[in-house]
């Protein structure tokens, strides 16, 4: 916070928040929003890897979850999705 | 050539009077067959409102953006192309011609009062709308809020000015629906931010790829890894929203969690970011499409099929978007229920699969990290503390603004912030991009109230235990420190002035103000 914020609510008498609620604040942010945050943006990433190079979306998708059943079938497993690079 | 525009001297002007919609036609005696005068005519015709009621044809004008097409393309061809265009300007009823003196004469010196805007027309024979920026209040339909900028028009040695989101036709030779709605996107940017530099339609196409594509390459289309290249290219910081899907009981793809992503979409056009779609319908025979969305209208009333959802998407009756197959601002459906109320029925929001923001520099902090912002912490934390609305009748919108545009708001409604809010605002250090969360009641929403904003910080990394500057209701108001390790923070009483509730700041896009 700058100084001339602090002085100013120091001049206005604020006067500093609720402990319980400032840790019930971090604790939800830390246990629920941050990782909700992570997991979202990184699902987004993997569908947006899959859509980049898909000018037909629609059908693409239609092909992978064939493709998929039929390996599920012959009880194959599947394969990490190549185009996603990280680090 | 028609008889009548062979007696047009070159630099030549024309004056149609539009006393009814059918008078558009005789555009077919004042235009060359190369500029396709019968559908324009008709396009005009059926999209126009009758608030025009008067067109100056300027005769020989040079496009710039036809002319890049020209040098690069249409020059290299066995067929002879014409390098002139021609440009319609649209005025209203108290709006004369002279032709000589050379000069237009309105009720007052405000010309640009009486001016919609402009079309300049390509001599492609097919596809002949090319650059066009006009008024969203004269075209047939399109209500709501609108992105717009400021064009400045220079014509006869007027400086006139218009409001409005550019637009054309695609080439469908060298350039198709997802270049055009590029190039739309990025003049808008460099006519409203002086950083952002002006490309033409030509360096549209070659932005697309690592190599020059030449000749007919880029008419055969472009992904959305194109589209983000181009934006990259040029600039600004693209991010992509996909749909998320998965698979029904019987095997067949469904739409999943389309509440988070259609927030997202409204949370970056509510901020003033037009954004390209991707698109793929069955009324387009599924061929996939580009369009921009640039606007959007509120209903009165939340859907109920909505209810479980506090974000204000349930509230858009019609989104507005810049088709390339259309003049623009046209209204687009968000279900298969209410293609009957606008006006394009070949597809509707449903059919949107992907959207692309080009953000500016700083913005780090995404929509989907502000709706679990609020969703997860906020709410259920500071509900009793700020008195929020019960869920079941909780509405929230969020954008992204400047913190200027948030104090010029302050400043402009300072008897409803109360000096010690404003004071408060003024005195934050922030960064220059701010994400702003407003929480209202349904019965708030319905008079432009609202109980609670808050301001958090834009350029925030997604992993910020706390991303929040301030927040207020009424009578209270939190500001954090943002500079030290944990989590802390101070609270004010503000005195404001009684009775007098706080409005949403809806500064990002202009009202279309149609009127008949």
């Amino acid at each position: 916070m700058n100084s001339r914020l602090i002085s100013y609510l120091d001049k206005k008498g604020a006067k500093a928040l609720d402990d319980d609620v400032m840790e019930a604040y971090a604790t939800s942010m830390k246990e629920r929003t941050i990782p909700d945050i992570e997991k979202e943006v990184r699902k987004n990433e993997e569908r947006a890897a899959e859509r980049r190079f898909s000018p037909d979306s629609a059908s693409r998708r239609q092909k992978a979850i064939a493709g998929k059943k039929a390996k599920q079938a012959q009880g194959e497993e599947m394969a990490p999705n190549a185009a996603i690079i990280r680090n | 050539m028609s008889e009548e525009s062979q007696e047009i001297t070159p630099g030549g002007y024309t004056w149609l009077q539009i006393d009814n919609q059918d008078d558009y036609e005789k555009l077919d005696g004042i235009l060359d067959v190369e500029f396709g005068p019968i559908a324009i005519a008709q396009e005009l015709k059926n999209n126009i409102s009758d608030v025009v009621s008067g067109v100056l044809v300027e005769h020989d004008y040079i496009d710039k953006d036809y002319r890049s097409t020209f040098y690069n393309f249409y020059a290299k061809m066995g067929r002879a192309y014409r390098q002139d265009c021609v440009r319609l300007h649209f005025f209203d009823k108290d709006v004369t011609f002279s032709e000589s003196p050379l000069e237009l004469r309105g009720p007052d010196s405000w010309l640009e009062h009486h001016y919609f805007g402009y079309v300049v027309l390509r001599p492609t024979i097919t596809a002949t709308f090319g650059r066009s920026l006009l008024s969203p209040r004269i075209r047939i339909g399109a209500r709501g809020n609108a992105i717009q900028a400021c064009h400045k028009v220079h014509l006869l040695g007027y400086k006139l000015s218009v409001w409005g989101f550019p637009s054309m036709a695609q080439h469908a030779d060298i350039s198709v629906c997802a270049h055009v709605s590029c190039w739309a996107i990025l003049r808008h940017y460099s006519e409203k931010y002086a950083q952002h530099r002006e490309l033409l339609v030509h360096d549209i196409t070659m932005l697309a790829k690592p190599f020059d594509p030449g000749g007919l390459t880029p008419s055969l289309g472009l992904n959305v890894y194109e589209a983000e290249r181009i934006f990259q290219a040029a600039g600004c910081y693209p991010v992509m929203i996909v749909r998320e899907w998965d698979e029904d009981e019987k095997g067949r793809q469904k739409w999943v969690n389309d509440g988070r992503f259609f927030a997202q979409l409204l949370s970056y056009l509510d901020s003033g970011f037009p954004l390209f779609v991707s698109l793929q319908s069955e009324g387009m025979d599924n061929e996939g499409h580009a369009i921009v969305l640039a606007g959007y209208e509120w209903r009165d009333e939340r859907e109920d099929s909505n209810r479980d959802n506090s974000h204000v998407w349930s509230l858009v009756s019609s989104l507005l978007a810049v088709d390339d197959n259309r003049l623009p601002y046209s209204t687009v459906g968000i279900g298969d229920g209410t293609k009957s109320e606008v006006e394009i029925e070949s597809y509707t929001a449903d059919d949107f699969d992907a959207f692309i923001v080009p953000l500016p520099d700083k913005i780090f902090y995404p929509a989907l990290a502000v709706e679990s912002f609020s969703r997860n912490t906020m709410y259920p934390i500071y509900k009793a503390v700020l008195n929020l609305p019960e869920e079941d009748t909780l509405l929230q919108r969020y954008f992204i603004t400047t913190v200027s545009a948030l104090r010029r708001f302050a400043r402009e409604n300072v008897s409803q912030f109360g000096d010690e809010l404003a004071d408060l605002l003024m005195h934050l250090k922030t960064t220059q991009f701010v994400w702003v969360i407003e929480y209202a009641s349904e019965e708030q929403w319905k008079k432009k109230h609202i109980t609670v904003r808050m301001v958090l910080d834009a350029s925030a990394s997604q992993k910020d235990e706390q991303p929040m500057w301030l927040c207020h209701n009424h009578n209270l108001a939190f500001v954090f420190d943002r500079s030290s390790g944990g989590i802390k923070g101070r609270k004010i009483q503000l005195r404001r002035p009684a009775d007098t509730p706080l409005t949403r700041m809806e500064t990002n896009l202009r009202p279309v103000k149609w009127y008949q």
